[in-house]
């Protein structure tokens, strides 16, 4: 299922996202990377229709997210906990989810068999804490589970890296790759762990002060490119103390 | 010498510039309370003055008019007296009813002050030491209107009607006596307050061995409050000292039951993990969107701390009303009285739940957003929630209709159709307008996180209609009856228009909703 924008614009006061023409094709995994309050996961929510588009739309499959509904059924998504309803354990949890998207028992217990070892903390069957009570990284996992374990066409997740152990991700990269593999599910992940997403994604986009600064598929210098960039911000960030002169000016303006 | 806190919180909090950033907690209370006092007036200032100030114009002038009123009255008491050609001094007629007006004053504090708290929860974090918050909160609470306003009253009445007349000695007793008595009010409602956070069904005891205790009193006559009132100000005017000092004994303990009980509050909060009770646990999901949608807003009603104090309260509220205003007790009689009893009686819950709904989910309403969920499963869902909590009201309250007033059966008959039908909805008109984020981990008493002023105004277009036919059929009451019955029965035939018009309007307002339930709780 192919995601793009159509002339997108949102505005914040002086910030202004700008993404006119992104293209992700179906099937496709597109790292999103940037620093923080760069647009990431404002262009997430405004992918999600969770905030209104001052220009353009954002399309899923062709329909545009704010028009139409359709998308929702086949999307998957994990923003932050305000995905998850914190006052059910995570079976109720996961059941309700799997209710909204029409799932019988039988097939939610199928579907939720991939996960077994990658949510091991607790069972993922009946379960006595509350979701406000887990610790981060188990919130995060059920929230990635949920958002996963339907086969979604589109899955979008923002930061599913950070709060996981190590193992743990190790064994999202697996599943990420897998749902992409056997579902040919679309990936769209914003994470500022530059090796993981360049690991799992086959095209990175750097988004900065609102708008695309880099989009490239993934290469074995990818990372190191990455790296490159980053600290060639902080040097042009650091040159422009409060001495210098140029300090107000836009990072991408300045390296212009 | 350090400060407290970093200084980073663009000037919310100040600290020297030498301040540590690991500050500890041994730094001099002085310096905490000068700090908090500062961040206190800051909070006012950029809260309610800056971005109200055209407020200012309608508000200060009502204020000045209160504070003038409340003056002239303590001042000019006898004239008013004269006027109303009452045959006593102004002084004893006050002693007869003072302790009956503070316990009153019990009730406004009750529904209208904020707790020392709510107030507190943003500095918990900070190295603060927590006796000095705790202190801090707990004596500024004392600034309110509730304690400022009856002294405009009492300050010109002692000077004129207490100094003059009583000897000196006994004037300031009396005068001593009745601040404290105001302080244990103040104090008597957090210590209400802690009770009702932790031990709901000793608080509902309480409250309703005072509502009997009040209606005995009443049914005998005996006028117990004005009787305990003269005798308790008479005495202080004599100058009995021991009463004055019993009273300081009962502040004193009062302050520290309340301290004590804030600063555990402060540490049993939040972080108690607590199992699924046996109860949430049978309501389970099954097919059924609109099913599981209502089995969620029962789990969160069973499972979350405001949202269950709210059910309870409902019930607690329905039946001790219904139990007062349909015994002999009540004076008041009359269509207007009907209509609020038919109204409350089953819809209680609807009126004091159904208003904040959507807001109580603002903690995860982008991911109901972002699901596969219809904005007219949702409503319907929510719709569907409080037509059955009509119904279990009306049953709740139903045995006080059969034996203490037969005749008004039908009465709350009719009404449980006009609040299934017309009540549900308009909560819920009124609901997808919220868009303040509440956090459902807060008690509900005194916590008015969600509330706007539409919140207020929404209870006249509920209770206008019932209220006018059964004003305007008065000689007539079973038509009015039967009219409020019909329109009720005529709007639960529209329950599933109802329900795509006002999915439509969530839908429209699904961004700032979102956008609001986003932001920080405040």
């Amino acid at each position: 299922m192919t995601v793009s924008t159509n002339g997108l614009v949102k505005r914040y006061g002086a910030f202004t996202l700008s993404l006119p023409d992104l293209h992700i094709d179906a099937g496709q995994s597109v790292g999103l990377v940037g620093n923080n309050g760069a647009g990431k996961t404002t262009f997430l929510r405004l992918l999600l229709d969770l905030i209104a588009p001052d220009e353009g739309h954002v399309c899923i499959g062709g329909h545009a997210v704010d028009t139409d509904t359709t998308w929702k059924s086949f999307t998957g998504s994990y923003l932050d906990d305000s995905f998850l309803v914190d006052f059910l354990t995570p079976d109720e949890f996961i059941a309700f989810v799997g209710s909204v998207y029409r799932l019988s028992p039988d097939e939610q217990a199928e579907r939720l068999a991939p996960f077994q070892s990658f949510y091991t903390d607790e069972p993922l069957g009946r379960t006595t804490k509350y979701l406000r009570d887990l610790s981060q990284g188990n919130r995060k996992k059920v929230g990635i589970i949920a958002a996963m374990f339907i086969q979604p066409r589109v899955l979008v997740l923002d930061e599913p890296f950070a709060n996981l152990d190590p193992r743990s991700q190790l064994q999202l990269m697996r599943l990420l790759r897998q749902a992409q593999a056997t579902h040919g599910t679309t990936l769209l992940i914003s994470s500022h762990d530059l090796g993981h997403v360049t690991d799992v994604c086959e095209r990175i986009a750097v988004i900065e002060d609102g708008s695309l600064a880099r989009d490239e598929p993934t290469t074995e210098d990818t990372l190191e490119a990455l790296e490159q960039y980053f600290a060639e911000e902080l040097r042009v960030g650091m040159d422009a103390a409060p001495h210098n002169k140029n300090a107000a000016q836009p990072v991408a303006e300045r390296r212009a | 010498m350090y400060g407290v806190g970093t200084g980073a919180w663009n000037g919310v909090i100040f600290a020297p510039r030498d301040t540590p950033p690991h500050a500890d907690s041994s730094a001099l209370p002085v310096h905490t309370y000068a700090l908090l006092l500062r961040h206190h007036w800051q909070s006012f200032y950029r809260h309610v003055v800056r971005p109200r100030w055209w407020l200012g114009f309608a508000v200060v002038p009502l204020l000045l008019y209160i504070a003038a009123t409340l003056v002239g009255a303590g001042y000019f008491a006898d004239r008013f007296l004269e006027f109303l050609s009452i045959d006593t001094t102004a002084l004893a007629l006050l002693n007869d009813y003072l302790l009956g007006l503070l316990v009153g004053l019990l009730g406004a504090r009750f529904f209208f002050q904020r707790p020392p708290r709510l107030r507190m929860t943003p500095y918990l974090h900070l190295p603060l030491p927590r006796t000095s918050l705790v202190a801090y909160f707990q004596w500024s609470s004392l600034v309110s209107l509730h304690n400022i306003l009856p002294l405009l009253f009492l300050v010109p009445f002692w000077l004129q009607h207490v100094r003059p007349v009583v000897p000196i000695g006994g004037a300031v007793v009396w005068g001593l006596g009745v601040l404290a008595c105001l302080a244990l009010s103040h104090l008597g409602t957090l210590a209400f307050r802690l009770l009702l956070d932790r031990r709901l069904r000793v608080a509902g005891a309480l409250l309703i061995l005072l509502a009997v205790t009040q209606i005995i009193d009443q049914w005998i006559g005996a006028g117990w409050t004005s009787v305990a009132s003269a005798q308790l100000f008479n005495s202080l005017a004599a100058g009995n000292g021991l009463l004055l000092g019993i009273l300081g004994v009962l502040i004193g303990s009062l302050a520290l039951l309340t301290t004590q009980g804030l600063h555990s509050a402060l540490r049993s909060s939040r972080h108690v993990q607590r199992r699924p009770s046996l109860w949430s646990r049978l309501v389970r999901f099954r097919s059924g969107l609109v099913h599981n949608l209502v089995v969620l807003e029962l789990k969160m009603m069973l499972r979350t701390k405001r949202p269950k104090q709210y059910a309870y309260v409902s019930v607690v509220l329905a039946v001790l009303y219904t139990g007062l205003l349909l015994s002999d007790y009540n004076v008041i009689r009359g269509p207007l009285m009907d209509a609020f009893l038919g109204l409350f009686a089953s819809g209680a819950f609807a009126l004091n739940y159904g208003q904040l709904m959507f807001a109580w989910e603002s903690r995860h309403f982008d991911g109901l957003l972002s699901r596969d969920l219809s904005p007219q499963q949702l409503v319907l869902a929510k719709l569907m929630v409080l037509q059955l909590s009509c119904l279990a009201m009306f049953l709740i309250c139903l045995p006080f209709f059969w034996w203490l007033a037969p005749r008004l059966l039908t009465l709350h008959v009719a009404f449980l159709f006009y609040n299934v039908g017309v009540t549900s909805v308009l909560m819920l008109t009124l609901a997808v307008r919220n868009q303040k984020r509440v956090s459902t981990s807060e008690g509900h008493f005194f916590n008015y996180q969600g509330f706007s002023l539409w919140h207020w105004l929404w209870l006249l277009p509920t209770v206008a209609p019932p209220a006018a036919l059964l004003v305007g059929f008065g000689s007539t009451p079973a038509t009015a009856i039967t009219l409020v019955a019909a329109l009720g029965l005529f709007n639960m035939l529209l329950a599933w228009p109802w329900a795509h018009l006002l999915g439509r309007q969530l839908t429209q307002r699904r961004y700032i909703m979102a956008a609001g339930f986003r932001t920080a709780e405040d």
